[in-house]
């Protein structure tokens, strides 16, 4: 039996540390000669082995291990990068990961009847095979490095620590050996070496070392030469090939952790397990289950509540007035940092999708660049956990709907690979999220043929209707425009429940799409999902509550104003024609409904989703006030024009009015 | 509110008593009809609080209640049970709200009166007869002769409140 704490822990850390294996493998792909990533993935494959021994999952501790002792040959310089190495590694991380998931199916235990050994040995022969060859390429290296003289890293341990005290955070650390050509004049040249080095970054110490460069009488035929620059390797080379008759003999990157290590490397490795315990306690950070902070916004959701009702009872006592602003201010606060906590960066969720870019590209014989941006855009956890359906959804289309074959591009004069970009960012109290790709659009007569086909809309009232409306078919339930149906995406099912998901999420998707050019989703989300900032109106003696962020202004017409356009009624706001409806029309109340025929001047609400606006007829405006979002419960969820409730000052609920459903 | 809280107690009390073969209902009258509900569903009773009307709803919703900070729909049966008659003997402050939890879901029944817990030995159930005016038969899980003219019909709840 294993304990459910430690278990937990390590199906967080599992999938933590798989994470990072993932982004790392993939960006080693494209920078095979990355120390930070090879470290980065070697040191996560290296603790979960850790983990996992001591969970006493065996086969997860022999498949880490093989793929640890491969990234670590890698970081030796024994095995190079390949796309198989890449590969191979991709496939013992679809191996953890599947080995995971059968231990959590297991509650806690690892199967008996999985056997990896054939894998494990694939690993063991690529690790074998390629040594060998690479060994040879060693062999005459060292070789080499005899013929130059001895390379090797000449630092005493005080020099060591200033030189990693003198390190700026993005500075490289260079040791390089250069040599002179057997001219005249070597002194020179070298001294010129070192001017260079100067200019581009900082000597550390060479040897020799400057004066004895200026006094040498015999000339100076190899420098030794450590040195700190923000350029990388390949430009910092350059800039000193550009000194004439020197040459470099060698170059290294030094590693922190290699200067640090190095001295007096027993010692540390007794200090190993000890280090270990300390870097436990160090950690700043806290686990914490969500529900557990679900639970606290409730309590702070519950505290603004009687907070708003305490300062309704308006009581004129100088005390009183003295402390609700100061309560005020700590509950606005609690509430900020509570929210704070459960926002979580999107590159949690983006991080899984190269990964599926790359595997989905490779079956569809397609070529893609993906970008993605805004990683660091914080999005409320919940809202997180639900989106990664959609999106998948939404890349999955880009990849088979969007982005054409290489053949096919070439045909339209686009570059052979195609791009997708996921993007995110924040937009006043928006986040946004963009799916991007320059493939093949949509062509909205197709769309349009197609909804007449499947009776969504008749010819003529097609005929009406704007390309944006009719693109907006394709979020209709059962509206599949894909040829073929693949498993990649395409049954019709789909773009109609990734709207529903972000409806739920109270945000809103929509589409542009350029016929043979590309289509864009965007998809905008509230920051925040549980306290915003809304308008309390009033309808038929009822209370609801609108919020602010989709309310673009408000106005007080006069019934004369109102005109009609092709049957429905709009007022004309500074050139613009805005729908109008009623409130008490929409919620099915009686009486009201004459509005035209008020004798009094009508509350206007001018209503905003996405670029579209109508405006809202209410009974009376009330003030601004912050509210608490609660949902209505499934029973009733699907309630038209209601998308949740608060309560307000009196402890009675007002209804939250769904602008989208209003607008649509 | 005292009241609310005694009523709630001995609910929880109630379902701490276990008797093989019998089961415990919890009683209450819509219009003149008496219906039993398991007391297993049941969570308190509370006085109707203020509803706030949701509209768009299906005609049994009557609406939300604030129930110490959750927001709880309430039903009323009398359109689900086509009872037009007004609520027949009992006065209007003895109108409650039962909340229930099905599906995982709290909701609020609002009835005419409660009369109480009782004890129903199961063998004493039967099946629903097929002449319940008004009342179709998936609503409801069987009937009770509690004396002569007395009937306790035995509510289906979660067909009841689910049933389209």
């Amino acid at each position: 039996m294993q304990d459910n704490g430690y278990l937990d822990m390590f199906f967080d850390e599992a999938k933590e540390y798989v994470e990072i294996l993932n982004n790392g493998i993939l960006t080693l792909e494209n920078n095979p000669e990355d120390k930070e990533t090879i470290d980065a993935v070697f040191r996560a494959a290296h603790s979960l082995k850790g983990m996992a021994a001591t969970m006493g999952f065996e086969n997860l501790t022999e498949l880490t291990h093989k793929m640890e002792n491969m990234l670590d040959r890698v970081r030796g310089g024994k095995l190079k990068v390949t796309t198989d190495f890449i590969d191979l590694l991709l496939q013992g991380l679809d191996n953890i990961q599947f080995l995971v998931d059968k231990i959590k199916e297991h509650e806690g235990k690892e199967p008996d009847d999985i056997n990896l050994e054939g894998f494990i040995e694939e690993l063991a022969n690529y690790t074998q095979s390629s040594e060998k060859s690479d060994d040879k390429a060693d062999a005459s290296n060292a070789g080499d490095n005899n013929l130059a003289g001895d390379f090797k890293l000449n630092l005493t341990d005080d020099e060591k620590d200033k030189l990693l005290k003198d390190k700026k955070d993005k500075e490289r650390i260079y040791h390089l050996q250069v040599v002179m050509d057997d001219q005249d004049f070597q002194s020179v040249r070298a001294f010129m070496v070192l001017k260079k080095i100067e200019e581009v970054g900082k000597l550390f110490k060479s040897v020799p070392d400057k004066d004895e460069i200026e006094n040498s009488e015999s000339g100076v035929d190899t420098i030794d030469i450590y040195a700190l620059s923000w350029l990388p390797t390949e430009e910092f080379k350059e800039e000193l090939a550009e000194v004439s008759g020197a040459e470099i003999n060698e170059f290294n990157e030094l590693e922190e952790a290699e200067l640090a290590k190095k001295k007096s490397e027993q010692k540390a490795k007794s200090l190993h397990a000890e280090h270990k315990i300390n870097s436990f306690q160090n950690s700043s950070t806290v686990r914490v289950d969500i529900s557990k902070l679900d639970t606290l916004v409730n309590m702070v959701g519950e505290l603004l509540i009687n907070k708003t009702r305490l300062q309704s009872l308006d009581i004129q006592r100088s005390k009183f007035n003295e402390i609700m602003p100061q309560l005020d201010r700590v509950t606005m606060e609690l509430h900020h940092s509570i929210m704070q906590i459960r926002m979580v960066p999107v590159g949690v969720m983006f991080s899984r999708f190269p990964r599926m870019i790359r595997d989905l590209s490779n079956k569809m014989n397609k070529e893609i660049d993906f970008v993605m941006e805004g990683q660091e855009t914080e999005l409320d956890r919940s809202i997180i956990d639900e989106l990664s359906d959609p999106l998948t959804h939404l890349l999955r289309n880009a990849i088979d709907h969007g982005v054409e074959t290489p053949e096919v591009r070439k045909g339209k004069g686009k570059p052979e690979e195609g791009r997708i970009e996921l993007r995110a960012y924040q937009k006043g109290s928006e986040i946004i999220i963009e799916v991007k790709d320059d493939g093949a659009g949509i062509n909205p007569d197709k769309i349009g043929q197609k909804a007449i086909e499947k009776n969504i809309v008749s010819a003529e009232e097609l005929e009406q209707m704007e390309k944006r409306d009719i693109l907006d078919f394709i979020f209709h339930p059962g509206f599949s425009t894909a040829a073929k149906v693949t498993d990649v995406s395409g049954r019709g099912v789909g773009m109609d429940i990734v709207r529903n998901v972000v409806k739920k999420l109270d945000g809103q998707i929509s589409i542009e799409s350029e016929f043979g050019k590309g289509s864009t989703f965007t998809i905008s989300l509230p920051l925040t999902l549980a306290i915003t900032q809304a308008l309390m109106i009033k309808v038929d003696g009822d209370t609801f509550a609108i919020p602010l962020n989709s309310v673009s202004e408000t106005l007080t017409i006069s019934p004369e104003n109102i005109k009609k356009v092709r049957g429905k009624d709009v007022i004309v706001l500074r050139e613009n024609t805005i729908p109008l409806v009623s409130a008490a029309n929409i919620f099915g109340y009686e009486g009201l409904t004459s509005y035209k025929k008020s004798e009094t001047d009508l509350s206007v609400v001018i209503l905003k989703s996405g670029d579209r606006f109508i405006g809202l007829i209410v009974e009376e405006l009330l003030n601004q006030q912050e509210i608490v979002i609660k949902s209505l419960g499934n029973y009733l969820q699907d309630t038209d024009y209601i998308s949740g409730a608060t309560i307000i000052g009196d402890g009675d609920v007002a209804l939250i009015i769904d602008v989208r459903d209003i607008v649509a | 509110m005292d009241n609310n809280l005694e009523q709630q107690l001995s609910l929880e009390e109630a379902k701490n008593n276990k008797k093989t073969g019998q089961a415990q209902y919890v009683v209450f009258n819509i219009g003149e009809e008496e219906y039993g509900i398991e007391i297993e569903y049941t969570r308190e009773i509370i006085k109707s609080a203020q509803i706030t009307n949701v509209p768009n709803t299906e005609e049994h919703v009557v609406g939300v209640i604030n129930l110490r900070g959750i927001i709880v729909p309430v039903v009323d049966l009398h359109s689900r049970f086509d009872i037009t008659q007004e609520s027949y003997d009992y006065e209007k402050d003895e109108k409650r709200i039962i909340t229930v939890e099905v599906k995982d879901l709290l909701l609020g029944i609002r009835v005419d009166h409660i009369e109480g817990i009782v004890w129903l030995k199961e063998d004493s159930i039967t099946p629903a007869p097929d002449v319940e005016s008004g009342l179709r038969q998936d609503y409801l899980t069987g009937v009770c002769a509690r004396d002569e003219d007395h009937l306790l019909i035995l509510l289906d709840l979660e067909k009841t409140l689910f049933a389209q």
